[in-house]
Formats: structure tokens, C-alpha cells, sequence
């Protein structure tokens, strides 16, 4: 590493990165080092270096916590389904989406996927919410068709999957640009190549487009892994009540509860260290595993 | 035959399953131009689906006539444009410089920047950041501190790994500089990347206002979303019951308003997509390639 | 005194003109400009508070607002500068911030000096102490302010004063409003016992009452997520989420009491019957106005204040519609409270150590309380622009648009008002339309107060620190308020679910808080 300083090229490097570097330590990591509260017993008068260390006080209050294993599987839970759901959606929509030949009807297609993520939950969910009680229109179809109705918004059975397809839903056409960006740089003579062959729209998908979106694809999951246990807090907490929170309690959640209390900021930091500790742990044997498997990591 | 048939009906398929799928993301932008354009009285008991009932165009009239709020659009136009140009700066130059072999330290770096990506940023910290720096109350504290994330340094690290390295080893043969690989070939080269990134955040420096409420105490500097949210506000049954809130949100905020304040909060940043969308359709980096 | 003032007055009025010359000049300045300045600057208050989701306050434009700071500056002879933060857990958040960062103000508004956004605030003398302050500028504050309020934790600790209250404006106002059309229709009184209430919500479920052609859309109580809001029956069986009471010589909160299964017990029947909404609990209390103008519900718990708004407001295809003010039925023991007797505090201001002139802060706040411009004020407004006199006759209307755009007349008498929530002044209800009813709405109120001498003071509870889970009252996330719900839908079975809710309350830290409330309640009423 020291030899590079002798290149003029790696002192340019340097100068370049010296902005963004300078930021990231201003702004993340100064602050980031607040986060050491977790091991305090902060006192917000007292600062950083005048409160009292409080050891793992705070972590061993957590895992105490009679709903602790309750909320980690819940979030768990949350984070894996719209893993498995959510992170191919866009993917599998930028595909179809690539076989339109129509080119204003893909460009229409295009902008108008991406509206709903311009509109806050509390709209989206006040929609469905209407749309899914028990008066609404949903269920008026069902008793029309002799069904009896359902109560999709307290049974808890309804609750992880109402969360992650409209999770989906609403930001489906969102993901899916980066994908399209990320189309734009595949070589078209591959496909000319690949149709002189004979191959099928399928095949060519199946063989050029999705592993030329392979590097992509792979930081996209892996930055997602790095967040599994964190919940969208604003969507969850729209659709939560007490008769779904069984299943509804995420990690995200109960801080926003004990936030509401106040002034608990050791015992909240140390929840969220405990989410970011699992991502770092996932993100880091993940990228190894990936770069072992398809070759492609994140560092 | 066999083949073109069943393309034609996979044509069919598709085409139709998009159009479904674009009805119901495009219903809820709907209703809400027809709520904002209908009477308030059947707006405000619901009775307004995807068609206007009593027809008005007041509440675009006195939201017109609002000078505060074309201020705050000015605000957010000026944010977001400065805020983008400063992320594509910063956030191009390191993601760049994490990409290059002859970078020092260029694996630790990139991964202390993962790093800040899943490790909380405390809020209280961050304020006394901001503070201590002076920008408290000043629009560089909505431009400055979100400039630059560990996400889109990632993405535009992946995009520019995909550049034939070829073509990076032709320029440096000819004598160029990693200064002049970055600005003459990576760049120019990297036109879909950096419109991805300008839209992710441009959209999402105008959808914020987390910041405007924390680092902004003038009424003059709030960009539009806090004025939204200000607008759409109901009292919260989470947040304790207080009497006053509960009192005002049965009556103050006509969903007329509510709706159209939101139409007009969103539509100008609507209208960058279009422009941006150019580099997103296939084909973009044909010529260059062959060259 | 009101020469003095005069004069002061007057003196700032001068130096305000001059302010940009004296401020060139500053280093030229003789000694008594000089002096002048510095009184001048001494007139200066800066007020942080929340607009608290009030109309204009959080929504009007800033130049709109101007002419009530000068109107108040002008009365008062201080200048006055109010800086707004944002409501609920976005005030929480901001103020925090303020606090960390030590970016206070003159007066700054808090729930109470033991608040948790500002923990350990008064241990570390960021709170002027302001008992000598207010004995020697304060007369008004001591005369007006209730020894109620001031005996509260909220402001006093240990005996020493570091915050003001600003009260609510009236001991109680919580009141149920009924459709009178409604009753009206089902040739019905508004409901006197819990009984009566069961045959009027059988009547309305049986009944068209809103007339729209569909018998089946009418329920008589509306419910929403807001149960401590909504909630109008637990007091008639004599107990309220969120109060503790003194049994067998332990405080206990009214939660776990046996009364509290009769009353789930109670609306499990109106569930039961389809009394109430099916899927009341993901109705948001946002949205309820939409039921109730729609004519979807008979009966629900509101507050005296609302009733101009809610009496004059639309409801679309039903002319007759009008609304009754009445305190809930009385339960099996006749009891009927709709609110616990408090100490009377809206909110508390606090003033930073930091300040410069806190003397002139406490003579503010005493002017506020003691003149009658400013009763007019913060009563009225502004005058020939919210309100006009003629030959000594004063005119307001509630509803001209100078006051009920935006609801802009909640401005002054509630925003801007350092003394009170000025909804509840007399002088603000008496020209309301219907002021009789609404003035008898409160006095109906007060009836309904449940007594709570035991644990009115009660500090917060170290062993719910932290335990949202265990908050003894319709919090969301609390054991209490999902069983409540459970039970009322028939989740659980009502007798084992309760009694296995009130273990698991005690054991999981139920029992240490009633431990630590005891000793207490113990260790002050030995004094």
C-alpha cells in the first residue's frame, strides 16, 4: 500500500477522493461515534464525555425484554419477506418491462410506474385501508360472490403480507430504474449475436441481460441484507393495531414506542446497534459467499 | 411461425399486464385531482372515487395566490438543484477514486464507507455537527449534510466497474492522467449512472423534510414538504392525546386542500423524469463503444 | 405601576424608531443611549412553543401572523418573538434537540420540568429557579394561577419553583356529543343510564337514522385508534385508564381493578350487539370527522369547545342534523366520569438560566395575567380587524373570516396565549353562538370530574422507565390497551384474558411500580 504513494497517479486518487472523504468523516463519522451512548447512561446536559458509562446495561435490558425474541423474529420475518419478494420484483419488472417494443408505450409504462412513490404512507395507506376494511370495496366483491367478509386489517395472518405487497407496490417502479440505467450499458451486439444463434427472448434474458445486471444485482442485495432488520417505520406503524401487533412489533416500532417516552436515548442507541452489528455480520459473510459463488462483492 | 406466434401473444400478455399495473399506480394520482377539484362537502365525506363531484377550482385559486408556498417551491427548486450537483460531485469523485487500482487504502476506505451505511447516524450528534459549522437556519444545512450517502456511492462504484477496463488502459497508454480518465472517458461514459443518481436524489432531497424541521427555524427558508406536512397534518392517536390537536383535525384541513396541496408539491419534481428518461432508454452508449 | 409601564412603553416605542440609527452609531453612543439600549433590549422575549396542529399557527404564512406579535408587542411594551416548533413527536424531537445543543429561548414550552426530553434538566440547573422572581414580580401569577397548579411536579420540586403553569382554562371539558336529530327520530332522550344507552344504540342500529336508505350503516358510539380520547364508558364504572387509586393501602393504577372488566365488559356487549364499527380499531381518529358528518354514528366523546364547530359544520343529505351536548350515562353505582381531576396544567414554561432578564420574563408573563388589554387579547384579538367597538359595545363574530379561516381566532386565544388554553376563557365563550349551552356544556363537565387526590401529584414511575408496554393506560403497545381490544372483539375469553393480563402486567414490573407509587404516596402524606 505505501509503494502506491510513490505514482503521482495515486496522490491524483487521493485529491480526487478528498472531498467525499472529508465529508463521510464530518458527517458520518463524527456523529457516528455518538453511538457510543450505548455504553452510557446518557445525559444529554452532560454530553458524550461526561455521562456515565453504563456497561451493557442497556443490551442485557433488551435482551431481558419479555417481547425481545417476539419483535427479532417479527422483524426478522418482515426483512426476509420483502428480501425474497420484494428484491426480484423490480428486477422481474425491468425485464418485462425490456420486451416492449412499443417505444412510447415503454416510456409511458415507464413514468407511471414510479408515481406511488411520490405519495407518503399515510396517503397509500389511507387508500388501502378503505379499500380493505371491512365495508370497503374488496369486501363487497367477496359477499357479492356469496363470500362472507374479511377482516383483512386485524387478522393476523393478513398482516406480513398486506405490509410487503404494498411495500411493493408502491415502490416497484421505483427499483426497477436503476435496473433499467443499468440495462443501458448492456452491448447490443451481444443480443444481435445471440438472435443470429436462434435464442428466444427467454434465453436472451436468461443469458445476457441478467448477468450483465449480475454486478448490479449483487450490491443492490447486498446493501439490502445490510438493513434486514429494519422496517419501513411510517408504513408499519400505519397498519399496526393491537390486534395484529403479535406479528406487527418490529424492532423499528418498538423504539418509535419507547421514543414517545423519551429521553431513553442509551437504551434505543442500543437497539439500533444491535440491528446494524447483525447487518455488518450478514453483509460481511454474504459478500464473502458472493464472491466465492458469482464472483461479484461489494469491496 | 410457431415462434413469432407466441411472441405475439407473450407481446399481448405483457402489454396488457402493464397497463393493468400502470391503472392502479396511476388511480391514487387520480383521485387525488379529483378530490382536489370537487366540493369540499363530498370531498371531505369521501364520496369522491376517480371522477370530481361539484366541480371548483377555488382551492387551486387561493393556493395559487398563497406567496408563501410559491416561496417554499422556490426554496425546494433551489435546494434540490444544488443539493443534486453537489452529489454528483462528491459522490462520483470518490466513487471513482474507490474504483481505481492505484487508489491507497481503497478496500478499507471502501469498506468504512459500507460501514456508515448500516451503523445508525445519531440525530443528536449530527445536530451539534450542523451546528458547530454554522448551518443551522441556512439552506446549506438541507444541501450540505445529505449530499452524499453510502448507497449511490455503491451504485455508481458498480457502474463504473463496468467500463471495459480497455478502454481505461488505452487512455493511460496515451498518457493521460487519472484526473483525465475520470472527466474524458469514466463520465462521459457513465451518462446513465449519474442520471440515475441525480433522480434518486433530487427526488429524495424534495420528499424530505425531516431536515427543514430539525435544522430550519425560519418560516421563510421551509421548502415544500414541511409546508405540506403542515398542510396534511391530522392529530396522531400515537403521539398522546392531546385536546387541542384532536380538536383541530376534525375540521381544519378540507381534503381539498390536503389533496391539492400535494399535487402541487409533487408535480414539479414529476416533471424531471422526462428529461432524465433519455438516458435511460437502451442504446445509450452504442457509438461510443464502437468507436 | 401603570404609569411606569406607560412610560416604558413609550421609551421603547422611541428606541424602536431610532433602533437602526442607535445601531450605527453604537460605538459614538453616549451613556444613556447606551442605556437605553440595553432597557430596549431587555424588552426582548423570545417564546418557543408548538403550534400544536392548530390551523393557523401551523399553517397560516408568516406575514400573516406578524400583526398579532406587534398587537401583543404593542399592548405589553415587551417585543415579542415567537418561534413555533411542530406538534407531537415532532416538537418532542425538536425541542430535544434545542435542549441538547442548549439553543433555548426566553420562555420555553415544556409538559412539565420532569419531562423526558429533557431528563435531568432541573439536576443540572439548566432551570432558573423562579419562586423569588415570582414573589417579587409576579403578583398576578401567584393571584391567578391555582395553588393547584403550582403545587404540581410538573413545576415544583421540592418545594422550589422552576416553571410557570399555563393551564388548560377550565377544571374539565370533556363531554359526550349525541345527534339530537337522531334522538329526535327515535322519539328518545339522550340516554340517561348505561341501560337507556342500550336501547338508544339498539334503536339506531334498528332505525334508518341518517336517513340515507341503507338501516344498516348507523352505529351509536363512535370508536377509532384514539381510545383514551374516544373512551366514554370505563368512567362509568368508576375507573379511567391512566388514574391510580389508593386500595387496601397500595396504589394501584385503575387498570387492573375489577370495575375495569366491567366496563370491557360493557363494550364487548355494544360489540357483541354491533353497537359500534366491527373494525373500530383501524379507524383513524384523523379520519373519524368522516363518520360523523356522514351520519354513521349517533354518539361519541368529544370536548365543549368543538361544539360550535362540529353544530354548524355540513352533514351532506341530512338538514336536520344538530348535536346535544350531555355527560355520559351512569353506570351500575351511578357513576358517569368522563375525565380525571387534574392540576389544571395545559403546559409549563420554562425559563433557561441562561437568560438575561428573567425578571422582565416573570413581569411579562404577570402583565399577561393581570391586564385587562390583555385579557381583551388574547380573547378578541385584534381590534377593527377581529373585532369592533361601538359606543363601548364590542362586536365579535366567530365566524367572519378574520377569525374562522384557518380557524385564525385559536391564534390568539390559544397559540399565542402565554397564560392559558383561551378556548376555555369565559370572555372567549361568551360571544360564541349557543355561549349559553356551551357555558352550561362546561358546567356539565365538571360533574364528571373522577377524584383523584391520591396520586394527582404522582411523579413518573422509575420502574415503567423505558416500558411503554406497561404504561397503564390506552397507549398504543401497551399490555393494557391490546387487551382491551382483544377482549372487546372476543379474541380472548373476557375473565381468563383479563386475569391473565393483570398477572403478567404485575409480574413483568407491574408489581415494582406499585411498590415504588406506594412508598410514595407513604412518604408524602406523612408530612
Amino acid at each position: 500500500m505505501f509503494r502506491k504513494f510513490k505514482s503521482v497517479d495515486s496522490w491524483v486518487l487521493l485529491l480526487i477522493a478528498l472531498p467525499g472523504l472529508a465529508f463521510f468523516l464530518v458527517f458520518k463519522y463524527i456523529p457516528i461515534a455518538g453511538n457510543v451512548i450505548a455504553f452510557q447512561d446518557y445525559n444529554m446536559f452532560k454530553g458524550v464525555l461526561h455521562s456515565e458509562w453504563a456497561g451493557f446495561k442497556h443490551f442485557e435490558f433488551m435482551f431481558t425484554h419479555p417481547e425481545f425474541m417476539i419483535i427479532f423474529k417479527n422483524s426478522l420475518k418482515l426483512g426476509l419477506y420483502s428480501i425474497i419478494f420484494g428484491f426480484p420484483a423490480p428486477l422481474l419488472l425491468a425485464l418485462l418491462l425490456n420486451e416492449i417494443r412499443l417505444r412510447w408505450f415503454m416510456r409511458t409504462t415507464q413514468t407511471l410506474l414510479y408515481l406511488p412513490h411520490f405519495l407518503s404512507w399515510v396517503i397509500v395507506g389511507g387508500i388501502f385501508t378503505e379499500l380493505l376494511s371491512l365495508n370497503g370495496p374488496l369486501n363487497q366483491i367477496i359477499t357479492n360472490y356469496g363470500g362472507e367478509a374479511v377482516s383483512f386489517l386485524t387478522e393476523p395472518k393478513y398482516f406480513m403480507g398486506i405490509i410487503t405487497s404494498l411495500g411493493i407496490w408502491k415502490e416497484v417502479g421505483w427499483s426497477m430504474i436503476i435496473y433499467l440505467a443499468a440495462m443501458t450499458s448492456i452491448n447490443p451486439n451481444l443480443y444481435e449475436a445471440a438472435m443470429m444463434d436462434g435464442a428466444g427472448r427467454f434465453k436472451m434474458a436468461w443469458h445476457i441481460t441478467l448477468p450483465s445486471l449480475m454486478p448490479t444485482i449483487v450490491v443492490l442485495m447486498l446493501l439490502r441484507i445490510g438493513h434486514l432488520l429494519d422496517a419501513n417505520v411510517e408504513q408499519v406503524l400505519f397498519f399496526l393495531n393491537p390486534l395484529v401487533r403479535e406479528v406487527g412489533e418490529v424492532f423499528d416500532t418498538y423504539v418509535y414506542r419507547v421514543g414517545l417516552m423519551g429521553g431513553q436515548y442509551s437504551y434505543t442507541t442500543a437497539i439500533g446497534m444491535f440491528k446494524a452489528v447483525i447487518g455488518i455480520i450478514l453483509v460481511v459473510s454474504l459478500n464473502k459467499i458472493s464472491r466465492k459463488t458469482t464472483g461479484e462483492s461489494i469491496y | 411461425m410457431n415462434v413469432s406466434r407466441s411472441d405475439k401473444i407473450f407481446q399481448w400478455i405483457n402489454g396488457t399486464f402493464f397497463i393493468l399495473l400502470c391503472f392502479t399506480m396511476i388511480a391514487p394520482i387520480i383521485h387525488l385531482m379529483a378530490v382536489s377539484v370537487s366540493d369540499p362537502v363530498y370531498a371531505n365525506n369521501k364520496m369522491v372515487m376517480l371522477w370530481p363531484k361539484g366541480f371548483q377550482l377555488d382551492v387551486y385559486k387561493s393556493l395559487f395566490a398563497m406567496k408563501d408556498m410559491w416561496r417554499s417551491m422556490g426554496v425546494s427548486v433551489y435546494i434540490t438543484i444544488m443539493g443534486t450537483v453537489l452529489c454528483l460531485i462528491l459522490t462520483s469523485t470518490l466513487a471513482f477514486a474507490i474504483t481505481r487500482p492505484m487508489m491507497p487504502g481503497r478496500k478499507l476506505i471502501t469498506k468504512l464507507i459500507l460501514f456508515t451505511f448500516i451503523f445508525p447516524v445519531p440525530l443528536i450528534p449530527s445536530y451539534l455537527v450542523i451546528k458547530s459549522l454554522g448551518m443551522i437556519d441556512s439552506l446549506w444545512a438541507l444541501i450540505i449534510p445529505g449530499a452524499l450517502g453510502a448507497y449511490n456511492v455503491f451504485i455508481m462504484k458498480t457502474f463504473f466497474q463496468g467500463i471495459p477496463s480497455e478502454l481505461v488502459d488505452a487512455m493511460k497508454i496515451d498518457g493521460s492522467g487519472e484526473f483525465g480518465v475520470y472527466t474524458r472517458l469514466v463520465l462521459p461514459l457513465s451518462l446513465p449512472a449519474l442520471a440515475t443518481i441525480a433522480l434518486f436524489h433530487s427526488v429524495g432531497t424534495w420528499n424530505s423534510y425531516f431536515g427543514a424541521l430539525m435544522y430550519i427555524r425560519s418560516a421563510d427558508l421551509y421548502p415544500l414538504q414541511l409546508k405540506l406536512r403542515n398542510m396534511v397534518a391530522t392529530s396522531s392517536a400515537d403521539s398522546g392525546i392531546d385536546a387541542v390537536a384532536v380538536s383541530s383535525g376534525i375540521l381544519q384541513s378540507p381534503e381539498t386542500i390536503k389533496a391539492a396541496t400535494i399535487l402541487f408539491s409533487t408535480i414539479p419534481i414529476l416533471l424531471i423524469y422526462p428529461f432524465l428518461q433519455k438516458y435511460f432508454v437502451k442504446g445509450a452508449m452504442l457509438g461510443s463503444l464502437k468507436e | 405601576m401603570s404609569v411606569i409601564s406607560l412610560l416604558l412603553a413609550s421609551t421603547t416605542v422611541l428606541t424602536a424608531c431610532s433602533s437602526e440609527k442607535a445601531g450605527e452609531n453604537k460605538n459614538a453612543a453616549s451613556g444613556e443611549a447606551q442605556t437605553q439600549a440595553q432597557a430596549q433590549e431587555n424588552k426582548d422575549i423570545s417564546i418557543l412553543l408548538s403550534h400544536n396542529n392548530s390551523g393557523f399557527a401551523s399553517k397560516a404564512p408568516e406575514e400573516k401572523k406578524v400583526k398579532y406579535y406587534e398587537e401583543l408587542s404593542k399592548e405589553s411594551g415587551y417585543n415579542v418573538n415567537y418561534e413555533f416548533l411542530g406538534a407531537g413527536e415532532d416538537f418532542r424531537q425538536q425541542l430535544s434537540l434545542r435542549f441538547a445543543s442548549g439553543d433555548l429561548a426566553d420562555l420555553v414550552r415544556t409538559d412539565s420540568i420532569n419531562s423526558d426530553v429533557h431528563q435531568g434538566a432541573v439536576d443540572q440547573g439548566i432551570f432558573l429557579e423562579l419562586g423569588p422572581l415570582i414573589d417579587k414580580y409576579g403578583p398576578n401569577l401567584k393571584k391567578k394561577i391555582p395553588e393547584v397548579a403550582w403545587n404540581s411536579p410538573k413545576v415544583n420540586k421540592d418545594g422550589k419553583i422552576y416553571g410557570i403553569p399555563v393551564l388548560s382554562g377550565a377544571p374539565a371539558d370533556r363531554i359526550m356529543f349525541y345527534r339530537q336529530d337522531m334522538l329526535d327520530q327515535l322519539h328518545m332522550e339522550v340516554p340517561k343510564t348505561l341501560d337507556d344507552f342500550l336501547k338508544f344504540a339498539e334503536a339506531v342500529k334498528v332505525e334508518d337514522v341518517n336517513g340515507d336508505g341503507d338501516p344498516n350503516n348507523e352505529w351509536a358510539l363512535s370508536l377509532t385508534d384514539a381510545m383514551g380520547w374516544r373512551d366514554v364508558f370505563t368512567g362509568s364504572f368508576g375507573v379511567r385508564p391512566g388514574t391510580w387509586h389508593v386500595h387496601n393501602g397500595k396504589l394501584e393504577p385503575d387498570i387492573i381493578q375489577p370495575e375495569m372488566k366491567e366496563a370491557i365488559a360493557f363494550y364487548k356487549k355494544l360489540y357483541d350487539n354491533g353497537y359500534i364499527e366491527k373494525d373500530f380499531i383501524t379507524k383513524k381518529q384523523g379520519d373519524s370527522g368522516t363518520d360523523i358528518s356522514k351520519g354513521l354514528v349517533a354518539s361519541w366523546g368529544a370536548a365543549t369547545y368543538q361544539f360550535p364547530a362540529v353544530n354548524a359544520q355540513e352533514y351532506p343529505n341530512q338538514p336536520n342534523a344538530k348535536i346535544t351536548m350531555a355527560v355520559p350515562p351512569k353506570g351500575p353505582r351511578g357513576e358517569n366520569y368522563l375525565q380525571i381531576t387534574n392540576d389544571q396544567i395545559y403546559y409549563v414554561w420554562t425559563i433557561p438560566a441562561t437568560t438575561k432578564n428573567p425578571e422582565e420574563i416573570i413581569k411579562f408573563l404577570d402583565w399577561a395575567w393581570g391586564s385587562p388589554e390583555a385579557d381583551k387579547f388574547f380573547a378578541y384579538g385584534i381590534k377593527d380587524y377581529n373585532y369592533t367597538e361601538n359606543n363601548g359595545q364590542l362586536q365579535f363574530d366567530p365566524l367572519g373570516p378574520n377569525n374562522s379561516e384557518l380557524n385564525e381566532k385559536e391564534f390568539f386565544q390559544l397559540s399565542m396565549n402565554v397564560r392559558e388554553n383561551g378556548l376555555n376563557n369565559p370572555l372567549a365563550l361568551k360571544v360564541l353562538p349557543d355561549s349559553d349551552v356551551i357555558l352550561k356544556g362546561y358546567e356539565d363537565s365538571k360533574t364528571t370530574m373522577l377524584p383523584n387526590e391520591d396520586a394527582m401529584y404522582m411523579p413518573n414511575l422509575k420502574a415503567l422507565d423505558g416500558r411503554p408496554e406497561l404504561t397503564p393506560g390506552f397507549v398504543s403497545g401497551s399490555l393494557f390497551y391490546d387487551t382491551f381490544v382483544k377482549l372487546v372483539v372476543g379474541k380472548e375469553d373476557l375473565d381468563k384474558g383479563f386475569d391473565a393480563f393483570v398477572q403478567d402486567w404485575k409480574q413483568r414490573g407491574g408489581d415494582a411500580a406499585i411498590q415504588e407509587a406506594t412508598d410514595w404516596y407513604n412518604s408524602t402524606n406523612k408530612k
